[in-house]
């Protein structure tokens, strides 16, 4: 029963959502607390258990929430922990599992409630593409269906009140994944993020806080959750992404316009690599799959599409190749077989040059 | 992480940052200008959280009694009265340990939220009305709360903003404004 969750494909890496040659994915999630039990981080086994307890129960008794899975993370190996981290389906501090840590996932592992995160419920939505407003209320539906039985946290003045401060109030995290490869080839990228902190937004990398910019994905979310409604709150991060889209359009036209040789190049290039390496690192593959997603657009690749080239960037990630081959593998052993997949994937594929 | 050295020389480490070496995450410690020359972009955007960690620093310091002058400072030995947990340890994990957390550090902590949010005062979704259907009348008896309160605490920005979404949902004609308040379930 717990091994379709590592056969299904991602919601957010199926079929091409809105905007897709730029937004990767859209989420939003909320943090929730259980009134008078401690926060996990400092909670013993017994709130922690009334926590999972109380949730169990409202799942089971809710016809909207009988569809979910329930998975218990202690059960898994910490390779299939990291795989499911890889997939964006739980976060790094529930990978590190635990006694009481639960996830809750629907069947089209669109939408989950993470249990004893840093915070009692973690509930969160990821979809494809530039979909953040549906995407908001669908978790709003969640934390509704949770919110009629379970007794939340919250104070009048602080709204929902969460472990770390720097979250309380709405407790919500709005986030869109872009693939920016258009403004960084035309080396504007550093000047348009540098003014996202000023507007209330941060920028991270692929694989969240402090993580590189790998492969010219960035993840833009709000950093205030306090004073301001959830609508307004996504409704300026709407605004911001549509005008970090027209930027990228521009930039790409002009790249694909009056560059056309340098464009031409960086692809070409890219694909010659993965058609023929041997030995590849994540780094070097999150590097030359950048250039290859921004050709789709361009009908470089008329077979290929931008979710099987998400696919593709979630296939190659560690723990998703160990558990391809089924087995743990040295690093060494990784990066032949990551080549191995690449080429196979790109040797077969229809090209337009 | 406070106890890091800085990987370029002997300062303490002020920026983690998470890369990719052979396929596998590795972390780094730097200090503030050698994190600017590892990755200038990660560091700006890394400077408001340090603002922060720098005025935690100083409220550690008056908490040691060095200077107990700053008006925000904590008491010696302050502690949650439902959980325990010292207002020191949550300098230090950033995390609280209960809901009566922010009751027991509120004077404490409004500095951390106003340094986060820029405000001390929440204005969205409640949880009793996204759980049912709460009726329009009893929507706008909420904000009338809020409203009061925020008169009370002086903060007139949020009044004028609940003010203007009383108005907006004022007329019953309009349920639009009701649902973009997230007052009402969904």
């Amino acid at each position: 029963m717990t091994v379709d969750v590592f056969r299904l494909t991602e919601q957010w890496a199926g079929p091409d959502g809105p905007l897709s040659h730029v937004v990767v994915s859209s989420r939003v999630r909320h943090a929730r607390n259980l009134d008078r039990l401690a926060f996990p981080p400092h909670a013993g086994k017994d709130d922690l258990r009334r926590v999972c307890d109380s949730v169990d129960r409202l799942v089971r008794g809710n016809a909207s929430l009988s569809s979910f899975t329930r998975l218990d993370l202690q059960a898994f190996s910490s390779l299939q922990r990291t795989f499911l981290k890889e997939s964006h389906i739980i976060s790094p501090e529930l990978e590190q599992a635990g006694e009481f840590r639960v996830l809750y996932v629907d069947p089209a592992r669109s939408c989950a409630v993470m249990v004893n995160e840093e915070d009692h419920l973690r509930m969160y939505c990821l979809r494809a593409g530039f979909q953040i407003i549906p995407v908001l209320e669908s978790i709003n539906a969640i934390d509704a269906a949770f919110g009629q039985s379970l007794h939340y946290a919250f104070s009048e003045k602080y709204g929902f009140l969460t472990t770390c401060p720097s979250n309380v109030g709405t407790g919500m995290r709005a986030s869109v994944m872009l693939h920016l490869p258009g403004l960084a080839m035309t080396h504007q990228i550093e000047e348009l993020l540098k003014n996202l902190p000023k507007s209330g937004l941060a920028v991270r990398g692929y694989y969240g806080e402090n993580s590189e910019f790998l492969g010219d994905f960035y993840q833009v979310s709000n950093e205030v959750t306090l004073g301001k409604m959830e609508d307004q709150i996504v409704q300026s991060l709407q605004s911001v992404i549509e005008h970090l889209v027209a930027k990228e359009e521009a930039a790409r036209n002009i790249l694909f316009e009056k560059k056309r040789w340098y464009a031409d190049d960086v692809i070409w290039r890219a694909y010659a690599v993965l058609t023929h390496a041997r030995i590849m690192a994540s780094s070097e593959a999150f590097k030359l799959l950048s250039p290859i997603r921004l050709g789709i657009e361009r009908g470089y690749f008329p077979t290929l599409n931008h979710h099987r080239l998400n696919q593709m960037i979630v296939a190659v990630q560690p723990a998703h190749l160990q558990m391809a081959e089924g087995r743990e593998i040295s690093v060494e052993d990784r990066d032949i077989a990551r080549a191995q997949l690449l080429r196979k994937a790109f040797t077969s594929l229809e090209t337009r040059q | 992480m406070s106890f890091q050295k800085c990987e370029k020389c002997d300062r303490p480490a002020t920026h983690k940052f998470t890369r990719l070496v052979n396929g596998e995450v590795a972390d780094f410690y730097f200090c503030q200008e050698h994190a600017a020359q590892f990755s200038p972009l990660q560091t700006q955007a890394a400077q408001a959280q340090m603002d922060l960690t720098q005025l935690l620093a100083g409220l550690l310091k008056t908490e040691q009694g060095e200077k107990p002058d700053a008006p925000e400072a904590a008491p010696a030995g302050l502690k949650c009265r439902t959980c325990g947990l010292s207002f020191r340890e949550y300098r230090h994990t950033m995390r609280l340990g209960c809901s009566d957390c922010y009751g027991s550090f509120e004077k404490q902590l409004r500095e951390d939220l106003r340094r986060y949010h820029g405000t001390v005062r929440h204005v969205g979704r409640q949880p009793q009305a996204a759980g049912a259907e709460a009726s329009h009348s009893e929507a706008v008896e909420a904000l009338k709360k809020r409203l009061a309160l925020a008169i009370q605490d002086e903060d007139f920005e949020l009044a004028a903003q609940l003010r203007d979404q009383i108005r907006e949902i004022g007329d019953p004609r309009s349920t639009k404004g009701l649902e973009s308040s997230g007052v009402t379930g969904s």
